[in-house]
C-alpha cells in the first residue's frame, strides 16, 4: 500500500503541522517563517481565501429558506444542526454527522469543520488572555496538575500573536484579564455603559467592558500586507470574509506561509499514525491516508506539529502505537485520552430595559460586553470551585405589528415601531478536568478512513450544576440592581461539546507521570512531537481559548526551532 | 433507460389511481410544481395560495406578497422545513378553506371579488385561535407570507433596506 512511486526525499520535510486551523495555521507562519520547509497536511478539502466562500456576498433573499437548515438535512445530521452558527450560507463549511461518526457514550456534541482553515473560518472570534488567576487555578484549588507555565512565560508570545492577528479592545487594567497590543475597540452602548456603571457602582470586584475580539477595527501595515483590510461589521463571518477583517488561518497565517516560499499545502491528507522509530527514539514522520484514494504515503520530518483539533489530536496519538509506546504515543503516564474538559455554557439570562427610550444604536458590531470572572477570584468564596465569565449585550430591534390583514397590515409592515432595549447575558463556566471525563478508541469499529472511531465519555458534575444556579442568581440580582424587568432565565442543558471550547486529553505539566507534555507543549518522552492545540491545556479557564492555542503554538516552534539548531532534538 | 421508464409508468400509475378516488368536483387538479413533492396540493391550490397572499398583503403603488413571490417562499418553507405532521395539518387545514370557499360562492378563491376574498380572510382571522387545522393553515401561511414579503429584494432594498456592508456602527443615535 506505501506508496514507493517518489522518492522518500520528495517526502521528506523539515517540519510536518497536522491541522490547518487556528493552531496549526499558527505553527505553519512559524515554522516557514523561520526557513523551515513545511508540510501542512490538512484532512479536508482546501479553502482559499475569498475564491472559496461561495455565499460571501450573497443577499438575505437569495437563500431559499431565508438561512433555515432544511428538515430533511437537519434531522440526518442532529448534532451539528444544533450549532448556532449551522444555517443555510455556512453548512458548507461544517462536517455533517453522517459522514463523520463517532461514539458518544454520554451526549456529547462535536462541532467540527474539516477543511483548509478548520474552525478558524467559524469560530467566534473572542480572545481574552488568561492571566495567572487561571493558570495557578490548579495548583491553588487542588485540581488537575499545575501548569508549568504562568502568564509571564506566554505574555510576550500574546503579543506576538495579538499584533500580527489583530485584535481589538480597550486597555481596561484589570488583573484578572491582563491588556493585551490592542486596535481600538468598536465600544459600547448606551444601555451597556449604563449597565457597566451599575455594576460598577454596586460590586467592588466586577467589571463590564467592551470584549476583545480578532477584528481589523484599524488595520496596521502588518494586516494591509496580508491583504487583509478594515472589518466592515458585516457580522457575517461565518461565510468566510471578503475583507479579511477578521483573523483566520485562510486569510491571515497560511498565505503568509505560503509568502516565505517554505509551505507545501496539502489537503485531502487523513494522518493515521505518527511514525516512531524504537532506535532513534524519536519520531520520524506520519502515515497519511488520502480521503478519496486512500492511497497511503508517508512522510518524513525532523519535528512535527500535532494541530488536529482537540480531540482529533487524543486520537491520532492514541492511534500512534509502537512498540516504545503500546498506548499512544507519549502516553507514558497513562493519561493520554483523560482530564478532557470543556466550557459550560448553559444558562442565559434576558430581560428588557424600558429606559433610553429616546437612543438607539447604528449599524452592527462584531462583538459586545464582557464581564471577566469574579467568582473565587481572590480566594475561594461559594460552595463550587472556580467561576463563570459572561457576554452582556443589549439592543433594539424595529417592532412590526402583525395582526389584521390587507393594506393596514402592509402599512404595519413598512412603520418602525421601536421596542425596548432587550438585553441578554450568556455564562462561560470554567469545568474541571477529570479523570473519568475522557476520549478512547474504539477496539473495532472503524470509519471510511481506517480510523478507529473515537469514544466520548464526557459530562457535567456537581460544580457545574451549582455554577449554573449561581450564574442565574447573581445575574438576576445584577439585572434586577439595573431596573430591567421581564427577567427570564433558562438553562439549555445543552451537552457538552456545543460549547466548542473542548480541551485537554494531553495535558502539559511538570512531571511525565502525570502528564504528556512539557511546558514547551512537546512530548515528555518524544521531543521532536509538539502538541499547541486545545488537547494541550492543562486547565480551561473561562477564557475563550483560541488566543492561548496561537500564542503556545509560536512560543512552542521558538523553541522547537532553537532546539533543532542546538542538536537537541 | 429501463430504471427511468420504469418509475416513470409507476408515477403515472400512481396519478391515475389518485385521479380516480378524487370527488368530481377537483377532479381538474394538477398537482402543484414539482419542488413542493412533501405536499399534497394542486397547481389550483397553488394559484388559491397566491391569491390569499395578494388579499394578505395587497399591490398597492407598490407590489403586495403576491408580486414578491411570498406564496411560493411559504411553499418552499412547508415542504422543506416543517415536520411531516405539520405539513399534513398546513394541507388539511387548506383543504377545509378550498371547499368551504367553493360551497359558499360556489366559486374559487381566486375566482372571487376581492370584496368576497377580504370577507373570507377576515372570517379566518377571526378563529384564528381555534387550535384547529384551518386555523393552523391560516396563521403558518400567514406568517410565511410575511416573512417571505419582508425578507423580499423588494423590501430589503425599497422598504426597510439591508445593508450588505454596514461600515461603521454607531454607538448612540437619537431616535
Amino acid at each position: 500500500m506505501i506508496n514507493i512511486n517518489d522518492s522518500a526525499k520528495e517526502r521528506t520535510f523539515d517540519a510536518i503541522v497536522i491541522g490547518s486551523g487556528i493552531s496549526g495555521g499558527w505553527a505553519a507562519k512559524e515554522l516557514t517563517e523561520k526557513g523551515l520547509k513545511t508540510l501542512v497536511l490538512e484532512r479536508g478539502r482546501n479553502v482559499q481565501h475569498l475564491k472559496d466562500y461561495p455565499t460571501t456576498n450573497m443577499m438575505p433573499w437569495e437563500f431559499p429558506h431565508r438561512g433555515q437548515v432544511p428538515l430533511d438535512i437537519a434531522e440526518a445530521n442532529p448534532v451539528v444542526s444544533r450549532c448556532y452558527a449551522y444555517r443555510e450560507d455556512a453548512m458548507h463549511f461544517f462536517v455533517k454527522d453522517q459522514e463523520h461518526p463517532y461514539v458518544q457514550d454520554k451526549p456529547f456534541d462535536w462541532i467540527r469543520g474539516y477543511q483548509v482553515g478548520g474552525k478558524s473560518l467559524l469560530w467566534a472570534r473572542q480572545t481574552q488572555r488568561w492571566s495567572d488567576f487561571d493558570f495557578e487555578g490548579p495548583a491553588r484549588d487542588g485540581f488537575a496538575v499545575d501548569w508549568p507555565i504562568r502568564y509571564k512565560d506566554l505574555a510576550p508570545w500574546y503579543s506576538h500573536v495579538e499584533k500580527f492577528a489583530g485584535i481589538s479592545g480597550d486597555r481596561d487594567g484589570l488583573p484578572q484579564l491582563p491588556d493585551g497590543e490592542f486596535l481600538p475597540a468598536v465600544g459600547l452602548n448606551d444601555v451597556e455603559k449604563y449597565f457597566r456603571d451599575v455594576v460598577a457602582k454596586s460590586y467592588k470586584d466586577r467589571h463590564v467592558i467592551y470584549g476583545r475580539c480578532a477584528h481589523l477595527t484599524e488595520p496596521q501595515q502588518i494586516h494591509l500586507d496580508q491583504g487583509r483590510v478594515q472589518c466592515q461589521n458585516r457580522t457575517l463571518c461565518q461565510r468566510g470574509c471578503p475583507f479579511g477583517g477578521y483573523f483566520s488561518s485562510n486569510a491571515s497565517t497560511l498565505p503568509w506561509a505560503a509568502k516565505t516560499g517554505n509551505l507545501t499545502l496539502q489537503p485531502d491528507s487523513v494522518v493515521q499514525e505518527i511514525l516512531y522509530d524504537d532506535k532513534k527514539q524519536k519520531a520520524t514522520g506520519v502515515r497519511v491516508i488520502d480521503a478519496h484514494t486512500k492511497a497511503v504515503t508517508d512522510y518524513f520530518a525532523k519535528v512535527i506539529f500535532v494541530n488536529a483539533g482537540a480531540l482529533n489530536t487524543n486520537l491520532l496519538l492514541l492511534n500512534s502505537v509502537s512498540g516504545r509506546f503500546p498506548n499512544g504515543l507519549g502516553n507514558d503516564s497513562g493519561t493520554l485520552g483523560k482530564y478532557v474538559a470543556f466550557h459550560n455554557y448553559r444558562a442565559r439570562i434576558s430581560a428588557l430595559c424600558h429606559d433610553f427610550k429616546q437612543v438607539n444604536d447604528e449599524g452592527r458590531r462584531p462583538t459586545s460586553a464582557y464581564l471577566p470572572r469574579f467568582r473565587n477570584l481572590y480566594k475561594q468564596e461559594t460552595d463550587f470551585l472556580r467561576g463563570y465569565a459572561a457576554g452582556f449585550f443589549a439592543g433594539r430591534g424595529n417592532h412590526h405589528d402583525t395582526s389584521g390583514f390587507g393594506r393596514g397590515l402592509k402599512e404595519q409592515l413598512a412603520a418602525k415601531t421601536l421596542g425596548p432595549w432587550y438585553v441578554g447575558s450568556h455564562m462561560m463556566g470554567e469545568t474541571i478536568p477529570k479523570a473519568s471525563n475522557t476520549v478512547s478508541l474504539d477496539p473495532s469499529k472503524k470509519d471510511e478512513w481506517g480510523m478507529p472511531l473515537l469514544h466520548i465519555n464526557i459530562a457535567y458534575d456537581d460544580n457545574d450544576e451549582k455554577m449554573v444556579k449561581d450564574f442565574q442568581e447573581q445575574f438576576t440580582e445584577m439585572y434586577t440592581k439595573a431596573g430591567f424587568t421581564d427577567i427570564r432565565v433558562e438553562d439549555s442543558k445543552q451537552a457538552p461539546g456545543l460549547d466548542i471550547h473542548e480541551m485537554g486529553g494531553a495535558r502539559m505539566g511538570h512531571d511525565p507521570e502525570t502528564s504528556v507534555l512539557n511546558k514547551w507543549n512537546q512530548v515528555h518522552a518524544c521531543t521532536n512531537v509538539f502538541v499547541t492545540d486545545g488537547a494541550c491545556m492543562t486547565s480551561t479557564s473561562t477564557q475563550n481559548p483560541s488566543l492561548t492555542y496561537m500564542a503556545l503554538s509560536a512560543r512552542a516552534v521558538d523553541h522547537a526551532v532553537t532546539q533543532l539548531k542546538k542538536g537537541e532534538i | 433507460m429501463h430504471v427511468n421508464r420504469r418509475s416513470a409508468i409507476r408515477q403515472l400509475l400512481i396519478i391515475s389511481a389518485g385521479a380516480a378516488l378524487l370527488p368530481a368536483c377537483v377532479n381538474d387538479k394538477k398537482p402543484a410544481a414539482a419542488a413542493y413533492n412533501n405536499l399534497d396540493i394542486s397547481v389550483d391550490d397553488e394559484a388559491m395560495l397566491a391569491a390569499i397572499a395578494g388579499t394578505l398583503i395587497p399591490a398597492t403603488d407598490t407590489p403586495g406578497a403576491r408580486e414578491v413571490d411570498a406564496h411560493a417562499f411559504a411553499l418552499r418553507m412547508l415542504n422543506d422545513c416543517y415536520k411531516k405532521e405539520d405539513r399534513e395539518r398546513f394541507v388539511s387545514g387548506l383543504q377545509q378553506f378550498r371547499d368551504g370557499v367553493r360551497k359558499k360562492y360556489n366559486k374559487s378563491y381566486a375566482a372571487c371579488t376581492s370584496v368576497e376574498q377580504e370577507a373570507i380572510i377576515t372570517a379566518a382571522a377571526a378563529r384564528q385561535d381555534a387550535g384547529d387545522d384551518a386555523a393552523y393553515f391560516y396563521n403558518t401561511f400567514k406568517r410565511l407570507t410575511i416573512q417571505g414579503y419582508t425578507s423580499s429584494e423588494y423590501y430589503l432594498t425599497k422598504v426597510e433596506v439591508y445593508k450588505l456592508v454596514p461600515g461603521k456602527y454607531i454607538s448612540s443615535v437619537p431616535v
